[in-house]
């Protein structure tokens, strides 16, 4: 797998280009990818790898399982993005990553389900998301408009927090 | 959620539903409405717990017609013999279910709960996969009759998985199983695994019998059973004689 950790990220946009044009370049035949988001240093990598992922259209499987996205928000707008470019996956795992922890980032996962419309297989398991029944809602409200998801994985979430969770069913 | 009819496959597993019986009531209206869910995994959701959340799950696969694969593990359906006698009233309706793993799910509790899976799976046809590893069934010999009974009748079971259920404790087990599989001409695969199979020399006879008979089984999977060396080379010489050339497969590791 490449590691795109060991790239030379600069704040100076034409290293920073340079940068992003060798990493598509590197992985352009890839349909796996793997990233242990923990091992990002700044924040600012994420967002790199992010825009790596919306213009890389081979990916079809993209691992971000465990990579606390959902600590920080700007991690969901930036995915969120990626989406709205990026067509060519079709399953992504997101389990782990406290996305119920507050609302917020389930709203961002609802926009990506409207606005994409590639992923059939989402794994959403072990996310607090019945902490709140407003990630169910916004889940619900997403599922209405998506057709595209297949299989879906809401195990581990706590439903049972909240008698009101599974109405939105 | 569900009246999107796209997803095929929802996971709800590890969510504490059966805590509360609206849980389990809200699932049976989204069913009613869905007709793309082909694969309902509700694992670990101790939805045995109370008898009201099986009459919701009953109702719902009344009038379900798309869930293909069910998984109800570990769901201490046991508990209550009533549990049972719900899920039995759907195998005899619903025609849908192919797939059903009813393992880990405290079944040795009462014999009950056996009697009246019998009398679902003499009148289902459509049940392909049952699983009922993990049930400790071993504990009673009248659960080994009763499933006898059972697939002496049965045309549809294809795969059926005992797994881990103490049968080499008492050689009446493997008696009735047998005598199943004498009549019994659907299942193909067996598992058998860890069931202490080889503690006793007459379970080992059987299994020769078994194997030297069947005129149907292509897979028989003998797994952590304490079967030592010299007495797997027996079981497989037993396949190889197989009267009909039936040559089973066994899976020791």
């Amino acid at each position: 797998m490449f590691n795109l950790i060991e790239e030379k990220l600069d704040s100076e946009y034409f290293a920073y280009y340079i940068c992003l044009y060798l990493s598509i370049n590197s992985i352009k035949n890839k349909k796996e990818l793997e990233i242990d988001v923990k091992t990002f240093t700044k924040q600012n990598d994420f967002e790199f790898l992010i825009n790596i992922i919306s213009l890389a259209s081979s990916i079809e499987e993209l691992n971000l399982t465990s990579s606390d996205i959902g600590m920080n928000l700007d991690n969901m707008n930036y995915l969120t993005n990626a989406f709205s470019i990026n067509n060519s996956i079709k399953i992504l795992d997101l389990s782990k990553n406290y996305l119920g922890v507050d609302e917020d980032k389930m709203f961002y996962l609802k926009e990506i389900l409207l606005i994409n419309q590639s992923i059939q297989d989402l794994d959403i398991s072990y996310n607090e998301l019945g902490q709140n029944e407003k990630n169910i809602i916004y889940l619900k409200e997403a599922l209405l408009i998506n057709n595209s998801i297949q299989n879906l994985d809401i195990s581990f979430n706590h439903f049972c927090e909240n008698e009101n969770n599974m109405q939105y069913l | 959620m569900l009246i999107n009819n796209s997803i095929k496959h929802l996971n709800l597993s590890y969510n504490g539903l059966g805590e509360n019986e609206n849980n389990i009531s809200h699932l049976k209206e989204a069913l009613q409405t869905n007709y793309s869910i082909k694969f309902l995994q509700l694992n670990f959701n101790q939805i045995g717990n109370n008898e009201k959340n099986i009459i919701h799950l009953k109702e719902a696969l009344l009038l379900n017609s798309s869930i293909s694969k069910l998984s109800l593990i570990h769901n201490n359906l046991g508990l209550n013999i009533n549990n049972m006698l719900h899920l039995s009233e759907v195998l005899k309706t619903n025609k849908f279910i192919e797939n059903l793993n009813l393992g880990f799910n405290n079944l040795r509790e009462n014999a009950d709960n056996m009697f009246y899976l019998k009398e679902a799976l003499k009148i289902n046809n459509s049940l392909i996969n049952l699983n009922l590893s993990y049930n400790e069934l071993g504990k009673s010999d009248k659960n080994m009759l009763y499933l006898k009974e059972a697939l002496e009748i049965n045309k549809s079971i294809t795969y059926l998985l005992l797994g881990c259920n103490n049968l080499g404790k008492n050689e009446n087990n493997f008696l009735y199983l047998k005598e199943a599989l004498q009549k019994n001409n659907s299942i193909q695969y067996l598992d058998l695994k860890n069931n202490k199979i080889g503690i006793n020399q007459i379970n080992i006879f059987i299994l020769k019998e078994i194997l030297q008979t069947n005129i149907k089984i292509q897979v028989l999977k003998l797994t952590d059973n304490d079967i030592v060396d010299n007495v797997q080379k027996e079981l497989s010489q037993a396949s190889l004689s197989n009267d009909i050339y039936n040559q089973i497969k066994i899976e020791f590791a």
